[in-house]
């Protein structure tokens, strides 16, 4: 859906891209991340033409984008930047209505579009009369999310969107928007910096460093990667547990009927991570969860090689 | 908690001159010097009204406490005095005149510094009323509606100042509106002219210096050399092209004088043109451009909308000074308020001086107020300060 294609951007003396390739499947979300400088945002501008490569080529749908006029191929390409961007001086369903209307859609198809993109990222109608400044970092980040979404366009661009509000309200955006995708199925290129929205959000993880794609592959194939190369020192050592954060109790859980009771056992709901029930263990000190289902019945238990798979002995 | 020392020492001072300063002064002709005239001697019981209103604003600026009800009530009385002042004034002044044809009563150093004291404790007291407030509405119009009252009513006809104005209406009229069509026409232009060169400084760096040194160069040459220094082109160019020389272009006259407020307009409209797009956030124009805007979509949906209100206020500067130093037409005779303050000048009538002087900074402060409560009806609610 999205190819770069050997894509060198220099800006005087320093090469901000230095011969980047990567693919981005149809409906996959892929994480570009890489510390600050390394090229990442440069990259994902490429896509919509807001930076021209010195040399290489971006193709969409097979098609180069410099063949398309910029004005057109951006409206077709919904875009979310770190500061929202948002405009000031128009309301909320007026910044979500700008595509469509530089797209020319008629007044009351756009009216009904508005409240749809409103309701999908989680406010109501009614939010649509107001003014940013009256938005928390939140709500005018689930806001910049409709915005980009009102025109419907197969593929999404997002450079750090999450990247400015509090932690907590990052982890419920994050979820969110993973919800929105698993509906929408767009092709997404995100670009962060922050390994764990990497991991929670990602089909596939591009690693980025100096201008050039290091390793792109699954979220979980980046374990086995070695701790001493830059793709390992960035993940970090605990990338094996963040890994975790991918998984839910209920996946591994032993049933009750499988096995007796375990008086005494800490409980944690079956939609927990298995991060979270590795936390909880590491914190009571036990090797044995009680796990519970959303109505607080017990629904079986959870131990330790559960969550950590079978493992080597050591020598 | 604290005391409200600018409204204490505001009636304090107001009390103190209204009672120990004169409050007229009674000349039996315009030229004789002036006897002084107590407010106690010639208000009667309407210096009790003064003194009481004074008074009891300092009492309560006094209070060391902080409280809605305390403000409330010192906006009333302060503001209840001021408005007194001037129909109690024409009132003696009537009194005082009697059937003289020519004796001048004028305000002496004690009503205009009552004047003063009770304006710093009614702005002081109502600063702190809350923005929309109908007690802070009615404090901004209850003084000027007092004054026209009065004046309508005839009460101020024998004040020298009101003498002057009714003796001269015809040429007040006049000189009201040359003054008008030269302040607001040269401020016009310079916003026609202004708003694009600010553009232009926006939009082309390597214009930037020439144009920034051309607009303020013509600000730091004092405004009379530069009026004396264009007798010479302008008299040349009016001489060059008839039809400019048929309106009116000449080396004195209004055109030097325009030509002068027009450059004076220039700085503060393309300054600030300039300096407001430059500070329109890029993450604004950056998410315009993405979502595909054209470059022209991009200006006029997003940054001039966004830049409009600081262009607007350099707009409203160079109206308010220009209506301000618009005075110095007279000296070229360019007709305007001027007129009336250099006759009073030529003629040592302090009346006439103060009816020009007056009348131009209430002109500058009336074009102030009109004009911010337009623009702030041409800006977005969303980039307004206060919740709306």
């Amino acid at each position: 859906m999205i190819r770069f294609r050997n894509i060198v951007k220099s800006y005087g003396s320093a090469r901000a891209v230095d011969g980047a390739d990567l693919e981005i499947a149809p409906g996959e979300l892929c994480v570009l991340i890489g510390p600050s400088g390394c090229g990442k945002s440069t990259l994902l501008r490429t896509a919509n033409r807001m930076v021209e490569p010195d040399s290489g080529e971006v193709f969409v749908d097979g098609r180069p984008v410099r063949e398309h006029p910029p004005e057109e191929l951006r409206r077709g390409i919904g875009y979310v930047i770190q500061s929202v961007g948002l405009f000031p001086h128009m309301t909320v369903g007026d910044n979500v209505a700008v595509v469509p209307r530089l797209l020319g859609i008629d007044k009351g198809e756009i009216a009904g579009r508005v409240d749809r993109m409103l309701e999908l990222v989680g406010l109501s109608p009614e939010w649509s009369s107001r003014w940013p400044r009256e938005l928390s970092g939140g709500e005018a980040q689930r806001v910049g999310v409709a915005r980009a979404l009102a025109a419907d366009p197969p593929i999404l661009l997002m450079d750090e969107p999450f990247g400015s509000v509090d932690p907590l309200t990052r982890v419920r955006l994050q979820r969110e928007f993973l919800a929105i995708q698993r509906r929408l199925h767009k092709t997404v290129l995100f670009v962060t910096h922050d390994v764990e929205e990497a991991i929670r959000l990602a089909d596939r993880i591009a690693v980025m460093r100096s201008g050039r794609i290091l390793r792109h592959a699954t979220p979980e194939e980046f374990v086995a990667t070695d701790a001493e190369d830059f793709v390992g020192e960035f993940l970090g050592l605990e990338y094996g547990v963040e890994i975790l954060s991918r998984r839910r109790v209920r996946e591994v859980l032993r049933p009750a009927a499988e096995i007796g009771s375990d008086p005494g056992a800490p409980s944690i709901r079956a939609e927990a991570s298995l991060k979270e029930a590795l936390g909880l263990m590491a914190a009571r000190r036990v090797e044995c969860l009680s796990v519970t289902d959303g109505e607080g019945r017990r629904a079986g238990s959870l131990r330790m090689e559960d969550v950590l798979g079978t493992w080597k002995a050591c020598p | 908690m604290t005391v409200d020392w600018i409204a204490l020492a505001g009636a304090g001072a107001g009390l103190v001159s209204a009672a120990a300063l004169p409050f007229l002064s009674l000349r039996p002709n315009r030229i004789l010097a002036g006897v002084p005239q107590y407010a106690m001697e010639v208000l009667g019981a309407g210096s009790v009204l003064i003194f009481t209103a004074a008074a009891a604003a300092a009492v309560l600026a006094a209070l060391r406490r902080r409280h809605s009800g305390l403000d409330a009530a010192g906006t009333l009385v302060s503001g209840a005095g001021l408005a007194s002042l001037l129909p109690l004034a024409g009132a003696a002044a009537d009194r005082l005149a009697g059937d003289s044809a020519v004796a001048r009563v004028s305000a002496g150093p004690g009503l205009w510094l009552a004047a003063a004291g009770l304006g710093a404790a009614l702005f002081s007291f109502s600063r702190r009323l809350p923005s929309r407030s109908a007690l802070r509405l009615a404090a901004a119009l209850a003084i000027p509606a007092a004054a026209a009252a009065a004046g309508l009513a005839g009460l101020l006809d024998d004040l020298s100042l009101v003498r002057e104005l009714l003796s001269r209406r015809d040429t007040f009229t006049a000189e009201l509106v040359r003054h008008l069509a030269l302040a607001g026409g040269s401020a016009a232009l310079g916003a026609a002219v202004g708003i694009p060169l600010g553009l232009a400084m926006h939009r082309r760096p390597r214009w930037r210096g020439l144009i920034s040194v051309a607009v303020s160069g013509a600000q730091v040459i004092p405004t009379l050399s530069l009026l004396g220094l264009l007798i010479v082109p302008m008299a040349a160019l009016g001489a060059a092209v008839p039809y400019l020389g048929r309106i009116g272009v000449r080396g004195v006259g209004w055109a030097p004088a325009f030509v002068v407020l027009f450059l004076y307009a220039l700085l503060p409209i393309a300054g600030n043109t300039f300096a407001a797009l430059g500070a329109v956030a890029p993450e604004a124009l950056d998410a315009a451009r993405g979502m595909g805007m054209s470059r022209r979509q991009a200006f006029l949906r997003v940054q001039a909308p966004l830049a409009l209100p600081v262009i607007l206020a350099g707009v409203r500067t160079a109206f308010t000074a220009n209506m301000g130093n618009a005075i110095l037409a007279a000296l070229v005779g360019g007709g305007g308020l001027g007129t009336l303050v250099f006759l009073g000048l030529a003629q040592a009538a302090p009346d006439l001086i103060l009816l020009g002087a007056l009348s131009t900074s209430t002109l500058a402060l009336a074009a102030d107020r009109a004009l911010a409560l337009a623009f702030r009806l041409a800006v977005s609610r969303g980039l307004r300060s206060e919740a709306p």
